[in-house]
């Protein structure tokens, strides 16, 4: 049977590129699109699911007795992350979670509906498969960039060299650094963290380096700076992208030189320190800008290591709350026996604007919500459900959602246009067309100037 | 054993369909109702209407035999419970779709292999259940 709208539907390959299966209907529930990841989660090949009705390839127990889809065309509201089970073509039972909205034409006629959902048994089976094999020190992934870098972890804290970690607030930036101390050489040694942004500039100095008794108005003593008391050891300069030039320059010092001269000293101090510099903002911009020193830049930037976002390995949330409520368990005496489906769909939604910190947030909080039994929807804080409001592909027009797809596809390409229409399967000069059709204001490419 | 390109003349058996509205449901595990006919040879000679909302999925194999089932004829199965149902001694034809009269008439005139009756994307899902048959001669 002939299915309406085809053609108004995002394409095929640009659905190909998300994650969770889409399964796109017309207004008689007939598929009119169906990603790779729907293929792969229902164990049915697009060209046998287009056309048919979306129950007989779903097969989920929501289909005949609360069917998300027919739910939106009835009441014009998105559904958001329903939990079901269905049974795909091997046979095999999967729990999912499911979202739904409508889809609108131009003139704002409702002419379908856009399905997406997650497998969840897939985590909950990488959950099952026991999660020691993919923790390094205190960090624990599965996700397969963090994974790369466990892998290189020992080479690089064996190596000495300056390493420059970037990251969002909260993706575990100090975790990595002393991941790296733990592993390398020093690790007998100190490992002193300073957190440049927290430190006013007129005092980071002295913070720093030390100063001698008479350096200034009420230096009565000595006093060792951080450098001093990582001697043997690491030193680790979080938010580095905030500190001074004129600081800049001192620091350039030490890097190259390996010395440094503590405040009213006329003596250099040789520095066996080796230094782990992060940053949540993008060094390589502020150098662009004249913001950041470039020479500074090039010298911590030997081994840099980029933390993905938590919105990014999503697969970590489930090993991550059943780490943190075993943590807290422990800390608070309590046995909550876990996180109901409905809970863990809510936060597999949620984007973490604070990362790793603010899930273990919402867990301590919902320690303090929850007696016992189970941590459940009612247990989490508001702003994980406001983010429900606004489900990631509808309701919206065509082009809405086309817009959606190509910016999520950017932003996981760090704003590459050429990897992004790589990924998406379409001539570069097609995503241009489509970028300046859309009318999409992105960013310049954070990889272009790589490697130069 | 019951093919399902084979004709069903001279032979007498109760066979059960999982029903959404007049379809076959989607999947047995969770389906609502179940028709339940009775066949002598290539005639239906009786049709009753069972509820199984309340039947949870480990006992669906149990109530298909309390009501004398032979043949089950459904669409999509979890592997767990067609091997119950296949140890249970009732036979399994999953993954089919389209009106339950339509199908069991198909059944019946050896035509359930038409595609319009196949689930889509799910011939291939059969070679497991055929397996599952084997083990239970082994059984």
């Amino acid at each position: 049977m002939p299915v309406k709208h085809r053609d108004a539907f995002p394409s095929g390959v640009i659905l190909d590129s998300m994650a969770d299966g889409v399964v796109a209907v017309d207004t008689e529930f007939r598929i009119v699109r169906f990603n790779r990841a729907a293929e792969t989660i229902t164990g049915t090949l697009a060209k046998d699911a287009v056309g048919r009705t979306c129950r007989e390839v779903l097969r989920s127990d929501l289909c005949e007795t609360d069917c998300p889809m027919k739910q939106v065309f009835e009441t014009g509201k998105p559904v958001i992350n329903r939990v079901g089970t269905m049974v795909n073509a091997r046979g095999e039972t999967r729990t999912i979670s499911v979202s739904a909205g409508i889809v609108k034409d131009e003139r704002g006629n409702i002419i379908g509906g856009v399905e997406t959902f997650r497998d969840l048994s897939l985590v909950e089976e990488i959950r099952q498969q026991g999660i020691k094999a993919y923790s390094c020190q205190d960090i624990l992934s599965i996700n397969h960039k963090m994974r790369q870098i466990f892998e290189i972890l020992p080479a690089v804290a064996d190596s000495n060299s300056t390493v420059l970690v970037e990251g969002e607030t909260g993706t575990g930036k100090e975790l990595l650094a002393r991941a790296i101390h733990n592993l390398s050489p020093r690790r007998n040694g100190p490992f002193v963290a300073v957190n440049c942004g927290a430190i006013p500039d007129t005092l980071l100095e002295s913070e720093l380096f030390g100063y001698k008794a008479g350096a200034f108005t009420d230096a009565k003593r000595d006093k060792p700076g951080r450098f001093s008391l990582a001697q043997g050891g690491t030193i680790f300069l979080d938010e580095i992208g905030d500190v001074s030039p004129a600081l800049q320059v001192r620091l350039l010092r030490v890097l190259q030189e390996r010395v440094f001269e503590p405040l009213g000293s006329v003596e250099s101090v040789m520095a066996d320190v080796r230094v782990i510099a992060a940053t949540n903002k993008n060094l390589e911009a502020l150098v662009d800008k004249g913001a950041f020193r470039k020479d500074l830049y090039y010298r911590l930037n030997i081994i840099k290591i980029d933390l993905p976002p938590l919105r990014e390995k999503k697969e970590d949330i489930p090993i991550l709350v059943d780490h943190f409520i075993a943590r807290f368990n422990r800390l608070q005496k309590k046995d909550i026996t876990g996180i109901n489906d409905d809970a863990l769909a809510l936060l597999m939604a949620y984007d973490f604007p604070g990362n790793v910190r603010e899930l273990e947030n919402i867990i301590e909080r919902a320690f303090v919500m929850c007696r016992s039994g189970q941590i459940e929807p009612s247990h989490l804080p508001d702003a994980v459900f406001e983010s429900q409001a606004t489900p990631a592909y509808g309701p919206g027009t065509i082009k809405e959602i086309e817009a959606r797809l190509i910016m999520d596809a950017l932003r996981r390409n760090n704003w590459s246009r050429l990897e992004t229409a790589r990924a998406l399967g379409i001539h570069k000069s097609t995503l241009f067309r489509k970028i300046k059709a859309l009318g999409l204001d992105v960013p310049p490419s954070t990889r272009k100037k790589q490697g130069q | 054993m019951h093919v399902a390109g084979e004709r069903m003349e001279g032979r007498i058996m109760r066979v059960a369909i999982p029903v959404y509205g007049d379809q076959v449901a989607t999947v047995f595990d969770f389906a609502q109702r179940l028709n339940v006919y009775d066949v002598d040879g290539m005639r239906v000679t009786g049709k009753a209407e069972v509820d199984m909302a309340d039947v949870l999925v480990p006992v669906r194999a149990f109530r298909l035999k309390d009501l004398g089932v032979d043949l089950l004829i459904c669409g999509a199965i979890s592997r767990d419970l067609a091997a119950m149902v296949v140890h249970s001694g009732i036979e399994v034809i999953p993954f089919a779709r389209g009106m339950a009269d339509e199908v069991l008439g198909a059944f019946l005139m050896g035509a359930l292999t038409d595609t319009r009756f196949a689930m889509p994307g799910c011939r291939a899902g059969q070679r497991w259940l055929r397996q599952r048959r084997r083990m239970r001669r082994k059984w």
